[in-house]
């Protein structure tokens, strides 16, 4: 597929470049609220919706904000959304609200979000950043979804809270540790899906403490 | 002039702030409920499980104070004279555990519902089962565990100097009144006792609402 086509912007943040899957990011929301499937979908979907209209706004006025600011500007849209969504949910949906909690006004901080608005919406046109946005957010709730699922099935025995009479659950992936064992699973599947490699063994020569360091085998680079 | 193109990013940054904070003024105004008061749809739920739906709730005055194991957040009156709390305890984790203890008239337990529970799952949150909240049902303000001032006969007992003043010390030591027993979970020791810790605040808020 075209890297330069807009399609691309939207399907990249699924597989390929799943922000929590592949890149990692945003661990902290993706392990602590995704003991149920619906808490999974409704932060998901939370951050989308932030990461969705900072995109915009971000790409609109990256001609206007000053470089040396760039990052105090970033952060005050992000937060601006993210405390508009914790109003609407704290309205609307408060049974949501309460379950996710602290985690909910975390999104401020979330690295997906501001990764994105540095790494894409700063460099590209309004349409490109507003489908990213919407990619990398759908792709963060499918992960978030799926670990969900996963560790609510198993771990109390329910799907989206009705329960499913199975003979065996174990309580322990709704604790931390089964979060950490789910996701590792899944990355592996996912890894092994997309055939990535596994990166690369990172010698000491772009390390800027190489000449100093004890325990550098290779000896100063250059 | 080159004071102006250094002041350029200053600016952008203080107008951006001053929109969004615009923004979240406009929308906090639209949104905004007040959290004291209101009965959320948990509440109503609860209430409406345990006393059905004849029975219109209020908040009757809040909070009432309460312990350092458990404090009352809400109180509720009925309008046939009925009582429920909403009480804050401390089960595995400092205010884990967020109860309604519903009472009758009379000011004996009816039912107790778990609105929130951060214990820990498939232990704590064991306490949240008709078995062991039903064993509280009828729980009144006389199941008290009643503390007694230290009792000088069982000391003179163990310094009697023949069976006949030993009997007489024995009859004459005041009768302990048996105390309420109930069954803790197992392996939630400490949940089990933040949800007593409820209800004997749930009794002792309603004897001060009801006389007082």
């Amino acid at each position: 597929m075209d890297k330069k086509s807009n399609l691309y912007a939207f399907v990249k943040g699924f597989v390929n470049e799943n922000p929590t899957l592949v890149m990692l990011l945003g661990m902290c929301p993706t392990l602590a609220v995704t003991t149920m499937a619906s808490n999974g979908i409704g932060m998901g979907l939370a951050t989308t919706f932030v990461l969705f209209c900072s995109n915009i706004v971000i790409s609109a006025l990256r001609k206007v904000i000053p470089g040396t600011v760039r990052l105090p500007c970033f952060i005050v849209i992000i937060t601006t959304f993210v405390t508009l969504t914790d109003f609407i949910l704290k309205a609307y949906i408060p049974a949501l609200h309460s379950r996710l909690g602290i985690f909910l006004s975390l999104i401020a901080v979330n690295c997906i979000i501001l990764g994105r608005a540095e790494a894409f919406a700063s460099k590209n046109g309004l349409l490109r950043s507003a489908l990213d946005g919407l990619g990398m957010g759908l792709g963060f709730t499918a992960a978030l979804f799926t670990m969900g699922s996963v560790r609510e099935i198993l771990g109390s025995g329910a799907f989206f809270g009705i329960d499913l009479n199975l003979p065996l659950v174990f309580p322990i992936f709704v604790m931390p540790a089964g979060g950490f064992f789910t996701l590792g699973i899944i990355i592996a599947i996912v890894y092994k899906f997309t055939k990535r490699k596994p990166p690369a063994k990172v010698g000491c020569a772009a390390c800027p403490i190489a000449a100093d360091c004890v325990n550098c085998k290779e000896g100063v680079a250059e | 002039m080159k004071f102006m193109k250094k002041a350029i990013p200053a600016v952008t940054l203080l107008i951006i702030c001053a929109v969004s904070a615009l923004l979240l003024v406009f929308v906090h105004d639209l949104t905004a409920v007040d959290e004291e008061t209101a009965i959320t749809p948990e509440i109503e739920a609860a209430l409406y499980g345990i006393y059905g739906a004849s029975e219109e709730f209020t908040v009757y005055d809040t909070p009432l104070g309460g312990s350092e194991t458990a404090y009352v957040n809400m109180s509720l009156r009925g309008d046939a004279g009925d009582y429920a709390f909403i009480i804050v305890s401390n089960g595995y984790n400092k205010e884990g555990l967020t109860l309604l203890v519903a009472l009758d008239s009379t000011g004996a337990v009816k039912g107790i519902v778990t609105l929130e529970s951060a214990e820990t799952p498939g232990l704590g949150t064991k306490t949240d089962s008709p078995e062991f909240m039903g064993q509280f049902s009828g729980f009144t303000i006389d199941d008290l565990p009643i503390e007694l001032p230290p009792d000088e006969t069982i000391y003179k007992v163990r310094f009697a100097k023949s069976e006949v003043e030993l009997e007489a010390l024995k009859a004459s030591q005041p009768e302990v009144p048996a105390a309420f027993e109930w069954d803790a979970i197992t392996g939630a020791t400490l949940s089990s006792n933040g949800v007593y810790e409820a209800v004997k605040l749930a009794v002792t808020a309603f004897r001060e609402v009801h006389i007082g």
